[in-house]
């Protein structure tokens, strides 16, 4: 069973349809700070993210937080992106994913993002998952992968996103969770 | 927890010639993201491109991206401002793989942004862009065209509905 998303980059035909299940969705009314799913089965071998996301206020990025571990430099990242004009990689040693679209940015623009996170109920393996994300203003933008890396062995059973050095998600933001099986 | 099933095949096109442009049209509203996945490539060394609309293709100076990409032992970044048929990939007669990522598509609040990503071995050329669609109507219409060429006989593409509980 080929990984489905933005792993699936050679996939021809139908596929299993049976193997990809919503899980659960928070759509954001009003502005919030957190977007949490919480008591995530393992009967899944693959998480998938699929979000559109904004700031209400400054300019911040998305942090993604497993089981609740606040601790910073628990996670790596690596990432590669683009602006329109040049290209970027770095690291770091912190859990942000994307960068997200903010309130002094074109109206009506929304970062999107899809995140795999991969093996996540395997107790043997940290947690890898990576992210291709973008948002374009018309002239600007940004457009990239990240991968990051949560220095632990435990299941993941609970995610949560934030907003690191802007506000809060914008009303019309949504997460939705879904579950990849393996054979 | 689980809300069932989701990733639904909606339509397939196989070209059985050389074709300017593969439309689907009249794409239900009912899922949450649009997936579509092109398998093939064009009859000469050209461009992957796309215009959406709702009823019918907006060909308006009302889309935006940009790239990211590496061919050879280089990576660079670009993009298109107010474009009116706006760049996906590279593509050839070599076979080319491209995943488009159709976000709330179906929404009526917010611009449509799509993630894209795909390669193409003939041009030695690997890519990953974002665009914008600087409307609030959903999309109900796709087109893949080129800027120019024709799309390869034999090229596939599937396109998948994926609804959110």
């Amino acid at each position: 069973m080929p990984i489905l998303g933005i792993l699936a980059s050679a996939i021809t035909g139908n596929l299993v349809t049976t193997a990809y299940e919503s899980i659960a969705t928070v759509s954001v009314g009003s502005p919030q700070a957190t977007v949490s799913f919480t008591s995530i089965p393992a009967t899944f071998t693959h998480l998938q993210v699929r979000a559109i996301a904004r700031d209400a206020g400054g300019n911040g990025e998305i942090k993604i937080e497993f089981n609740s571990n606040t601790t910073t430099t628990d996670y790596r990242k690596h990432v590669l992106y683009g602006d329109g004009s040049s290209a970027y990689s770095g690291s770091a040693n912190n859990n942000t994913c994307s960068p997200i679209a903010y309130s002094g940015q074109t109206a009506n623009a929304f970062e999107a993002i899809v995140i795999d996170i991969l093996d996540y109920a395997n107790t043997s393996k940290n947690t890898t998952i990576r992210t291709l994300f973008g948002k374009d203003l018309n002239g600007s933008g940004d457009v990239g992968l990240h991968s990051n890396l949560w220095v632990n062995t435990a299941a993941v059973s609970q995610i949560d996103f934030k907003v690191v050095g802007g506000s809060n998600f914008a009303q019309y933001t949504q997460f939705a969770l879904y579950g990849i099986k393996g054979a | 927890m689980a809300a069932g099933p989701t990733y639904t095949p909606i339509a397939t096109q196989t070209l059985g010639s050389a074709a300017a442009s593969v439309t689907f049209s009249s794409i239900s509203g009912s899922y949450t993201d649009l997936v579509l996945i092109i398998n093939g490539g064009t009859t000469t060394n050209n461009q992957f491109r796309l215009n959406v609309g709702n009823g019918s293709i907006d060909t308006g100076a009302n889309y935006g991206n940009v790239q990211i990409y590496g061919y050879s032992s280089t990576v660079a970044s670009g993009g298109e401002t107010n474009s009116t048929n706006p760049y996906l990939g590279v593509a050839s007669t070599t076979n080319s793989t491209r995943i488009i990522q159709f976000m709330n598509y179906a929404n009526t609040t917010t611009y449509k942004t799509l993630l894209n990503k795909g390669g193409d071995l003939g041009q030695s050329q690997y890519d990953a862009s974002v665009i914008v669609w600087r409307s609030t109507s959903a999309i109900n219409t796709i087109q893949i065209n080129t800027n120019g060429g024709n799309i390869s006989s034999g090229t596939t593409l599937t396109l998948y509905g994926i609804a959110a509980a």
